[in-house]
């Protein structure tokens, strides 16, 4: 035996106790991970989303709002907008209606949209290799579609498969064949579905409406202006619009992250603190039961400062153990959480949900030092004690 | 008598009960003289609150005395800082006390080779001392056991191991038996003397049983904190 078996001793002398402690630290430990990966994760959607040269008009009510079909031709005239393409949304429901199978689909412009997204590169789904001849056969197609990769490898699809959609906007169920892939590369995401708006349109007897505009400029710096300009353009029209960009649209929430840092913050140190709390209750108790035992050590020949060390030794592992064991949970249990979440409305932006390897490099120690602050003073009251009213203390 | 082993002097040794304008100073020792020689066997018996407690915790460094002289093996004990103190107490003294005071979650042998924890002997030699020491108070056999597997007599038998395991100058004990059957009491004072006469261990005990003194070479009375008698008895008494 030597002094780190005697630890261990130490720690498995009251399992129970032992843990309890370990499974409050793990569980808060766990709470805080998921808080912060969470965040984490949210703050980095709007960069991985891309499209910083983009806008979206939309009705200034809501994305529901219908804009008039003119309105297109004018954003298109708007001084530094190089090129803009209407958007339809169409709400459709592929099979039966699963969060698995749920994708976005928009009512495009086949002549307009590259302009607007270049980084969408048409590619063969099978070879994956650019085709470009595809993408004409697309636009050339009425009931033609072009979906992203990862759709076609997630349902199996073969260019020239028919899909069916039944819109839950719209009384109208649509058949698409299969005419062309893409791959966004780094920027956008490969998961949506575009089709002719104007096949869109026909069926609902020509209503010529969009539901949106998106718009690119000649510049991320033009972007204010631009926006400015088209709002200000439909001001105090029948159908007023907001424009924003993509990448706010998309994580409308940029500002409310920051709320959402103190919030998780707060929630952290309050976890953080009940924990010192709790632990530091379980500790003097711990170093109250052993205080005839500190003091025969003490009378043994061990120095104070030999036993502070032992004790706070005990208690780091204890916080270790406990946050590690936290981490490895939020760490093993991110793509169930993934999973679990998919099945909610925020499900798309939990995609690729994980707890990583910089939560762990935070709160690990957060949970030794939490442990240590909780030990060091019950751990220092019982050391000091004088040996005889020590030892004669209970034993 | 300057090579007595422990050599104490006028030693005072006053409490302070209460706080504040209620303290009031308990004399617990006054001004007593003392020495005991090497391979000395001295029982120190008294009433209850006389102060023999106080004295051996004096003497085994546990405690510091309020005035006087206390030297150990020609050192002056009362000298030393807290962190010499302990480090002289692992080396030179062995204590008993009389709730054995074993770590629970530590096997026999482990509680024996705590003390061995403090110095710089290899994980061999310790296991070789822990075994010698086991061997004499006769537990060799029980190196396994956790206090709570073991009855008190056996328990009081590892704390001497643990209390002679270091080789120390003196061995002191506070009434060993005092929690302790007659048969078990019988043998841990049989164990005490022969770790006096075999090995010649320098042993201080305090004990209230006149039978228990008997086994002790020497007698020391206190009462109130003073030394009212000192019996060396012939070596044919016993
Ligand atoms: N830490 C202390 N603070 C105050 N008074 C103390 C302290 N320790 C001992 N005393 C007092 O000193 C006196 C002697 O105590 P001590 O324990 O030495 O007696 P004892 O001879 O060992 O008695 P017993 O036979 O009951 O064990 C007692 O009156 C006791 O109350
Ligand atoms: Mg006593």
């Amino acid at each position: 035996m030597n002094l780190a078996g005697l630890l261990v001793r130490n720690l498995t002398r009251n399992r129970r106790r032992t843990m309890l402690t370990l499974l409050s630290l793990a569980s808060s430990v766990f709470l805080v991970a998921n808080l912060e990966a969470a965040l984490i994760h949210l703050e980095r959607l709007p960069r991985r989303v891309g499209g910083e040269e983009r806008l979206i008009v939309h009705g200034k009510a809501s994305l529901r709002d219908r804009l008039p079909r003119s309105y297109l031709d004018r954003i298109r005239n708007v001084p530094e907008v190089t090129a803009a393409v209407p958007l339809m949304w169409f709400g459709g429901i592929y099979k039966r209606l699963a969060p698995e199978n749920r994708f976005a689909q928009y009512g495009i412009e086949a002549a307009s949209l590259r302009a607007v997204i270049p980084e969408l590169e048409p590619i063969d789904p099978a070879t994956r290799s650019a085709a470009p001849q595809l993408f004409e056969e697309f636009a050339a197609d009425r009931s033609g579609a072009l979906a992203g990769i990862e759709l076609f490898e997630k349902f199996g699809w073969k260019l020239g498969d028919r899909i069916m959609l039944s819109s839950i906007l719209y009384p109208v169920d649509l058949g698409f064949t299969l005419r062309c892939s893409y791959d966004a590369g780094s920027g956008m995401d490969s998961r949506a579905f575009y089709f002719h708006w104007e096949y869109l349109e026909e069926s609902l007897g020509n209503p010529g409406f969009v539901n949106g505009v998106m718009v690119r400029g000649e510049s991320p710096q033009a972007l204010p202006d631009i926006i400015d300009r088209i709002d200000g353009m439909f001001a105090n029209s029948a159908t007023e619009t907001h424009t924003e960009t993509e990448t706010a649209l998309r994580a409308g929430f940029i500002q409310m992250l920051g709320n959402l840092q103190f919030l998780v913050n707060a929630i952290g140190t309050a976890v953080g603190f009940a924990m010192l709390m709790v632990s530091a209750n379980t500790m003097a108790m711990a170093a109250r039961e052993r205080t005839s035992e500190i003091a025969v050590m003490k009378a043994i020949g061990f120095a104070p400062s030999k036993l502070l060390q032992l004790l706070l030794s005990e208690a780091a592992v204890l916080g270790f153990l406990g946050s590690l064991l936290g981490m490895l949970c939020a760490a093993g249990l991110a793509p169930l959480m993934e999973l679990m979440l998919a099945h909610t409305n925020v499900g798309p932006l939990f995609a690729g949900y994980r707890v990583g390897a910089e939560i762990a490099l935070m709160l690990i120690p957060a949970g030794i030092a939490i442990a240590l602050l909780a030990a060091i003073l019950p751990v220092w009251n019982v050391i000091r004690r004088p040996i005889l009213t020590a030892i004669a203390h209970g034993v | 008598m300057s090579d007595a082993l422990v050599q104490i002097r006028s030693l005072e040794k006053t409490y302070t009960r209460g706080s504040g304008r209620d303290a009031q100073a308990v004399h617990v020792l006054q001004g007593l003289s003392l020495q005991v020689h090497k391979g000395d066997f001295v029982a120190l018996m008294g009433p209850s609150g006389s102060g023999k407690t106080t004295l051996l915790n004096l003497i085994a460094g546990i405690d510091r005395p309020t005035a006087g002289e206390l030297m150990v093996d020609g050192l002056d004990i009362t000298r030393l800082s807290e962190s010499e103190l302990a480090r002289w107490r692992a080396s030179s003294v062995g204590f008993i006390f009389q709730l054995y005071n074993l770590i629970p979650v530590l096997t026999a042998a482990e509680n024996v080779e705590l003390p061995l924890l403090l110095t710089k002997l290899g994980k061999r030699e310790r296991r070789e001392h822990v075994q010698t020491a086991l061997s004499v108070v006769g537990l060799a056999d029980r190196m396994g056991h956790y206090p709570r597997q073991l009855s008190g007599g056996q328990e009081q038998r590892v704390a001497i191991a643990r209390a002679i395991v270091t080789d120390p100058l003196l061995l002191l004990a506070d009434e060993p038996t005092g929690d302790l059957d007659k048969a078990s009491g019988e043998e841990i004072l049989e164990l005490l003397s022969r770790l006096n006469r075999e090995f010649g261990k320098t042993i201080l005990m305090v004990t209230h049983d006149p039978h228990a003194a008997e086994r002790a070479k020497r007698l020391v009375r206190l009462e109130k904190g003073v030394l009212v008698s000192d019996d060396v008895k012939a070596p044919a008494s016993r």
